[in-house]
């Protein structure tokens, strides 16, 4: 699976492998330390992930960490999660980039410069998020508030795919 | 039927996404919602560049025939390209052709597309253009394809050598050329100055020869003709290893290589030039000068197999020589049937070279069953047994040279040419 990997294949892999232990042990400075085996159990997925980076397995990695956030930071929204965040789409931005091809595809210094511009934007909502609950913080949020605005943006996500109708669809 | 189909990261991002929001919904974690909300949003962007057309992609290399060594382009064509953002071409590696990126492995944007560099590195046929081809909608949320195209099949020539022979042919019988007949007649090449006979041209008087006999006389000049040349290439077997253009050379590529350096050289001289092939498929070419002919020899050459024909002895083949034809055989002289040929053709008169074109370093492909010690005693035997043979062909007038380029025959040709010039004395 990594025969014939080139420098940069290499480096695309060390992304994806370092991308979840990253997102996990963001949150140690303040407090929230994930167990060893937990994150031993993160890297052997990174590893799976980073070395089949086309196959939907490699999800596991990520819902992992994502899992662990939900499960031990609780209610609180410790600014890591902006680096966490980060952390999670450069893997998963790697493992997109590292899937165009074989394994000993290199990438093409355009294709990393495009996917470095478009992740930058895409995490730029991370922040703003943060920022947005952090103008919040001391105001009573019920947890509607939560509820309606997350199924909002969940609508909204099917939507776009509704918007966009294809040809292709018809007729299958 | 639609070669679209959704790819792994579109699947990663949906199922991280969706599970994330649910979390956040049922436990209420606004943490996990900043925490995939980047990926949501770019799973978003993907299924927003949905495509809507089918695209139909080929692949047109520039050239069907080349020189080994020489290089082509195989560009890609998309239509229509509107979905597409990136390409991933894989070429199927054949051997003796090299590939730039050498993996044959590469992606570009399409609107920065990077050509697939080609290039035979041994003369034959050779099947270019294997690959498989994926196409990616922006963002990588589809995936169309990979799919197969099948290559072309390329005739790859042996490489050309420009050079021009100095040595005149031993035996010129033809109509007009550039070689020096044994025959008086309209050419340049003084022979003698004799007199005066009805008939000559008043411009070849000799006035100083004539004021000074009291009888006209006139120079003579020798005729100027074309020859005939058969090249005689041994395809009964290859000896060694071939590494292509740049590398070591086998027997064959040896024969092959200098029987079109040496048609070339010959036909762009005005002579005739005939190809025999002494292999399963005996190709042939007749008699025949000109570029279009050059092009006829190289092509068979570049179809030449090794193997031993089925339908016919090696030593009763029928050459199809005429009176005056040079025979330059280019054999390893492993096999007693070309050499027995050689001889046969020695003896009806005609110019014999033989070019020998075993590697010095060749060495037979032994099966694992065989033993090396037996085999390489086998093999040393018939190297000796080979010198014999040699020796005798010397012995009978045919002299043996190694392949050492283009002008390798030069100065054989003109021994024989010297030679074919004496006077003659005929037992009776």
């Amino acid at each position: 699976m990594i025969a014939g990997l080139t420098p940069a294949g290499w480096v695309l892999r060390a992304v994806i492998v370092l991308g979840p232990p990253v997102a996990l042990l963001a949150a140690a400075p303040e407090g929230f330390v994930p167990s060893t085996w937990f994150l031993l159990v993160v890297v052997v997925a990174s590893v799976a992930f980073a070395a089949m980076p086309e196959q939907y397995a490699g999800s596991l990695a990520l819902l992992l960490v994502v899992a662990w956030w939900a499960a031990v930071i609780g209610a609180a929204m410790p600014l890591a999660v902006v680096v966490a965040a980060a952390a999670l789409l450069a893997s998963h931005v790697a493992a997109t980039v590292a899937a165009y091809g074989p394994t000993p595809l290199p990438p093409e210094r355009r294709v990393v410069l495009r996917w470095g511009r478009r992740s930058a934007a895409v995490w730029l909502v991370a922040p703003l998020l943060w920022l947005v609950v952090d103008a919040q913080r001391g105001r009573a949020t019920p947890v509607s508030y939560w509820v309606a605005g997350l199924a909002v943006a969940l609508v909204l996500a099917v939507l776009v795919a509704m918007v966009y109708p294809t040809r292709l669809d018809e007729g299958t | 039927m639609t070669r679209w189909s959704t790819t792994a990261s579109l699947a990663r991002g949906l199922t991280v996404a969706g599970l994330g929001i649910g979390m956040a919904l049922v436990l209420g974690r606004p943490a996990v919602v900043v925490l995939v909300a980047p990926i949501m949003v770019m799973a978003a962007a993907q299924l927003r560049a949905k495509p809507r057309t089918e695209p139909h992609v080929g692949v047109q290399t520039t050239y069907a025939v080349l020189h080994e060594g020489q290089g082509t382009t195989a560009p890609l064509r998309i239509a229509p390209p509107n979905d597409v953002e990136f390409v991933t071409r894989v070429c199927a590696q054949a051997s003796y052709v090299a590939l730039r990126p050498r993996s044959g492995c590469f992606g570009y944007l399409v609107d920065h597309p990077a050509p697939l560099q080609i290039s035979p590195r041994r003369w034959g046929q050779r099947r270019i253009g294997e690959e498989k081809i994926g196409l990616f909608t922006p963002w990588a949320g589809y995936r169309w394809g990979p799919v197969a195209l099948v290559g072309r099949e390329v005739s790859v020539l042996p490489t050309a050598a420009t050079f021009r022979s100095a040595a005149a042919a031993p035996n010129p019988i033809g109509l007009i050329g550039a070689h020096r007949s044994r025959r008086d007649g309209e050419g340049t090449e003084f022979s003698s100055i004799r007199e005066f006979h009805a008939g000559d041209r008043m411009r070849r008087i000799n006035w100083r020869t004539s004021l000074r006999t009291g009888v006209l006389h006139v120079v003579s000049t020798r005729s100027e003709e074309d020859t005939a040349l058969l090249l005689l290439v041994d395809a009964l077997a290859d000896y060694g290893i071939s590494g292509g253009i740049d590398g070591v050379e086998s027997s064959l590529d040896v024969a092959v290589r200098a029987a079109g350096a040496i048609a070339e050289q010959y036909v762009r001289q005005g002579d005739r030039v005939s190809l025999r092939v002494v292999s399963p498929h005996g190709e042939y070419v007749g008699y025949g000068a000109g570029t279009r002919h050059l092009r006829r020899i190289l092509s068979q050459l570049a179809r030449v197999t090794p193997g031993v024909p089925h339908d016919v002895s090696v030593d009763q083949i029928d050459f199809r020589t005429t009176a005056g034809t040079m025979v330059v055989v280019l054999s390893p002289m492993l096999s007693d049937g070309m050499a027995t040929s050689a001889v046969r053709l020695l003896r009806r008169g005609l110019p014999v070279i033989v070019v020998d074109t075993l590697p010095p370093d060749a060495a037979p492909t032994v099966s694992s069953e065989t033993d090396p010690g037996i085999a390489e005693l086998a093999w040393r035997m018939r190297i000796l047994e080979r010198r014999g043979v040699l020796a005798q062909l010397s012995a009978a007038g045919c002299p043996v040279v190694p392949w050492n380029g283009p002008r390798t025959l030069d100065e054989v040709v003109r021994r024989l040419a010297r030679l074919a010039q004496l006077p003659r004395a005929r037992a009776r």
